[in-house]
């Protein structure tokens, strides 16, 4: 495969991510049918010796950079971001044996939760897989977390960054315990928290390095702490 | 007194409605869990319609929508600035709603769910790796506990009419300034486990799928049409989830 072809390649698998489309057999969006996915794209490349660090830098992160735009502009919604992590895993699923044997190395770690009395899945979901969609190596430790539970977690993975989420007003005393003892135990640890009661104010309160009010300036601010 | 209408006598006592509602009673539309995903008319893809059709299909035999009421006794309502009394119990609702409430002669506190099953099933979702699903389930399930809020709020009115009164719009914990963490008062005015739903000790509802507020009765009262331009929380989810609020 030639350079050219090699770019327009990645251009048509950062289109794929964007738009959602994971594979052949996808029948969204309508007017990509019958055309190839990211899954196949995916494998395409590799087979073409596209190094796979490549692939991920010039194809996957800047389709859901782009989608990322769009939701920020409200120009597209919840379920298509979800499509098109939908279409980044399929591609994905190439990649990891890379990650593996680290000829892809990630950017770093991220520990996500929602804090212990809350039970609400979906906002903590997304931002994971926005940020795994980054180049991230993403942690979920799931809803109703204990602050140890972050703690343990931390100190198996030196140098990760950690998000908080909450949904109810009453369970954000909970996010600032949580920050509490995550600041006490592991002082240096960048902590960003989100939810829908949640404000920047009442992130710098509790002593959270940072706020986000959605999930790509959680990848933002990754980026700024951690980032390679 | 032929000829003349009688003006039924208003119970003096606290008055409780319970009702269990059929799916097809809840009339779901397609229309508004796409806008509650984010798409304004029409816009939604295929994939994602093709979606909530799927999930309306499958959650059907899960949906155990229940809705009620408890009218509260008369002549106990007070009403302040920034809150109302009732039965003993001070809900601090903020400015907003008290002004909306204004006049009423009782209060009705209500609950809608969309029942343990959904709950179950919707939780099981959770775990699946691909969470479109599990999104438009949570859509789907919010709006089966706002139709069956809808439903117990259009009940409440026919009963208030035959009393020759009106009713308010509903207001919950949550917004329009209301604190969440008035919902455990709210629910000390319901009898225990009222329509199934309790509360979780961070005052979230369960089963998850649920809504609980108060509407107001009275002669001289009315429904404002929500206005999210009114109401000085400029945080409030709801305010950025509907189309066109300021």
């Amino acid at each position: 495969m030639e350079e050219r072809e090699i770019a327009e390649t990645l251009e048509r698998l950062a289109e794929c991510v964007e738009r959602g489309k994971a594979d052949a057999s996808s029948l969204h969006p309508v007017d990509l049918r019958g055309r190839d996915g990211a899954e196949e794209l995916t494998r395409l490349l590799l087979e073409a010796g596209v190094p796979p660090a490549r692939i991920l830098d010039e194809g996957l992160i800047p389709g859901m950079g782009r989608i990322g735009e769009k939701f920020r502009e409200k120009q597209v919604f919840v379920p298509d971001v979800l499509l098109a992590a939908r279409a980044m895993h399929a591609a994905m699923n190439h990649l990891r044996p890379f990650f593996r044997s680290r000829a892809i190395v990630t950017r770093g770690t991220f520990i996500i939760g929602t804090v212990f009395g809350d039970l609400h899945d979906i906002g903590k979901k997304l931002v994971a897989m926005v940020v795994e969609g980054s180049g991230w190596d993403v942690v979920d430790l799931g809803v109703n977390v204990e602050p140890e539970r972050f703690v343990a977690e931390v100190r198996s993975r030196p140098g990760a960054v950690v998000g908080l989420s909450a949904l109810l007003t009453t369970t954000m005393p909970n996010m600032r315990t949580t920050v509490a003892v995550l600041k006490e135990t592991t002082p240096c640890t960048p902590v960003i928290v989100g939810g829908a009661p949640v404000t920047p104010e009442f992130a710098a309160t509790i002593g959270a390095d940072a706020y986000g009010a959605d999930p790509y300036a959680a990848v933002e601010f990754l980026h700024r702490v951690g980032g390679s | 007194m032929k000829g003349r209408a009688m003006k039924p006598s208003v119970p003096m006592s606290r008055t409780i409605r319970t009702m269990y509602l059929e799916f097809g009673e809840l009339a779901l539309r397609m229309e508004r869990i796409e806008n509650a995903l984010g798409y304004p008319l029409r816009s939604a893809p295929p994939v994602v319609s093709a979606g909530i059709a799927d999930v309306l299909r499958e959650c059907e035999p899960r949906v155990e929508a229940a809705c009620g009421y408890v009218l509260l006794q008369p002549g106990r309502t007070r009403m302040g600035e920034r809150s109302i009394e009732v039965e003993g119990v001070s809900l601090s609702t903020g400015g907003t709603i008290a002004a909306c409430l204004r006049g009423v002669d009782r209060l009705a506190v209500f609950v809608a769910t969309a029942g343990w099953k959904f709950h179950e099933w919707f939780e099981r979702l959770s775990r699946e790796p691909d969470p479109l699903r599990y999104v438009i389930a949570d859509a789907v399930g919010s709006e089966i506990a706002e139709r069956a809020a809808e439903i117990v709020e259009e009940t409440l009115r026919t009963d208030a009419a035959l009393l020759g009164m009106q009713v308010t719009s509903r207001y919950s914990p949550g917004y329009c300034g209301w604190p969440l963490s008035d919902q455990r008062l709210l629910f000390s005015l319901l009898p225990p486990v009222f329509c199934g739903v309790t509360l979780t000790e961070t005052v979230f509802m369960v089963p998850e799928k649920s809504v609980s507020g108060v509407i107001g009765i009275g002669e001289r009262v009315e429904r404002k049409v929500y206005d999210c331009g009114s109401c000085p929380d400029v945080l409030c989810d709801r305010r950025w989830k509907r189309p066109g609020a300021p």
